[in-house]
């Protein structure tokens, strides 16, 4: 393919886009008057690109949304579900962490008490008879 | 996947789905009624049958109350519920095994594409101009009958491309967010999905 075929594809690219410019338009249009391949393939895009546009637009029945709503409610979603769950969850989280923060609290409590008590009692212990 | 700035679209969509969230389904109903359009012709382009697109399409948005609490707002809900759409439709495609079992028909009657008509097919709107030529629609007719052939046996994703870009007029950055792709990939997917459609026209045009 020669590079002035290759700048027309590119070019025939950008007009199925919508967005060839005026001077590209004009060169690709000069380039497909002498090439044959190029001029066969712009208009065979150009007849792609005019059957798509051809399509109408087809249009939902009128009671689709009814019949959505009511499949929705018949089944056992239910909106907001996964967030309260989620909810449920941290407030979980939450008084599980707060009933392991007082369950250390009481055992370091328990463990100072302890040692403080040791403590005195060594203190204490030279002093006594015997 | 990166945050997008939001529209205004987006936003109001994003204040919807919070409502949602805390149970309001007529918030989801709003929804439903500004999104039914788009993804009953996408379903519909994609798999060419009127009532599977119906179902598709229920589908579709059953599935997204469903994730509507993992969606993320700060991202566009009309990526995310075409995304919902367009992988429903390949999933079907892909369990009917790419077998059609309707043939394509042309219907060229006014009133086809109206809501309740059940007849499959493709819906052509002709100008006026050319349809009162009888060669022109003869022509114009094959040309499009032989395109929307094509389509169909395009790979799912290419057809999805051509379905989202060329007839409903979705961006290829947002088609890469639909299809969970990079913006590049979706337009090369666009770009041979044209040549393929483009091949089918050689001897014709």
């Amino acid at each position: 393919m020669e590079g002035s075929c290759v700048r027309a594809v590119d070019a025939i690219d950008d007009l199925c886009e919508g967005d060839l410019g005026r001077v590209k338009g004009l060169l690709l249009e000069r380039h497909a008057k002498r090439c044959g391949r190029c001029a066969s393939y712009l208009n065979r895009m150009e007849a792609v690109i005019d059957g798509l546009a051809r399509v109408g637009r087809v249009y939902p029945p009128d009671d689709l949304v009814e019949a959505v709503m009511a499949c929705l409610v018949s089944s056992d979603t239910s909106i907001g579900e996964g967030t309260m769950a989620r909810e449920r969850g941290r407030w979980n989280l939450l008084v599980a962490g707060a009933a392991g923060v007082g369950v250390g609290v009481a055992v370091a409590l328990a463990i100072v008490r302890w040692v403080i008590g040791r403590e005195h009692d060594e203190a204490l212990a030279p002093m006594s008879p015997g | 996947m990166a945050n997008t700035r939001l529209s205004r679209d987006g936003r109001e969509d994003a204040r919807l789905v919070k409502r949602c969230r805390q149970g309001d389904m007529s918030a989801f109903e709003d929804l439903v009624c500004k999104y039914q359009d788009s993804v009953y012709n996408i379903a519909f382009r994609m798999v060419g049958d009127r009532e599977q697109a119906r179902d598709l399409a229920q589908e579709t948005f059953a599935k997204a109350l469903e994730g509507i609490d993992t969606f993320n707002t700060r991202m566009p809900f009309r990526a995310w519920i075409y995304r919902i759409g367009t992988n429903a439709s390949i999933d079907h495609l892909r369990r009917r095994g790419r077998c059609r079992d309707v043939p394509v028909e042309i219907a060229m009657a006014a009133g086809t594409g109206a809501p309740g008509d059940n007849r499959y097919g493709v819906v052509i709107e002709l100008p006026a101009s050319e349809a009162e030529i009888p060669e022109n629609v003869s022509v114009s007719n094959e040309i499009v009958s032989l395109v929307w052939e094509a389509l169909e046996e395009l790979p799912e994703k290419y057809r999805a491309v051509v379905v989202l870009h060329h007839i409903e007029g979705v961006s290829y950055a947002e088609i890469g967010r639909v299809l969970g792709v990079p913006r590049n990939t979706a337009k090369t997917w666009g770009h041979r999905a044209r040549n393929m459609l483009c091949e089918s026209l050689e001897g014709v045009v």
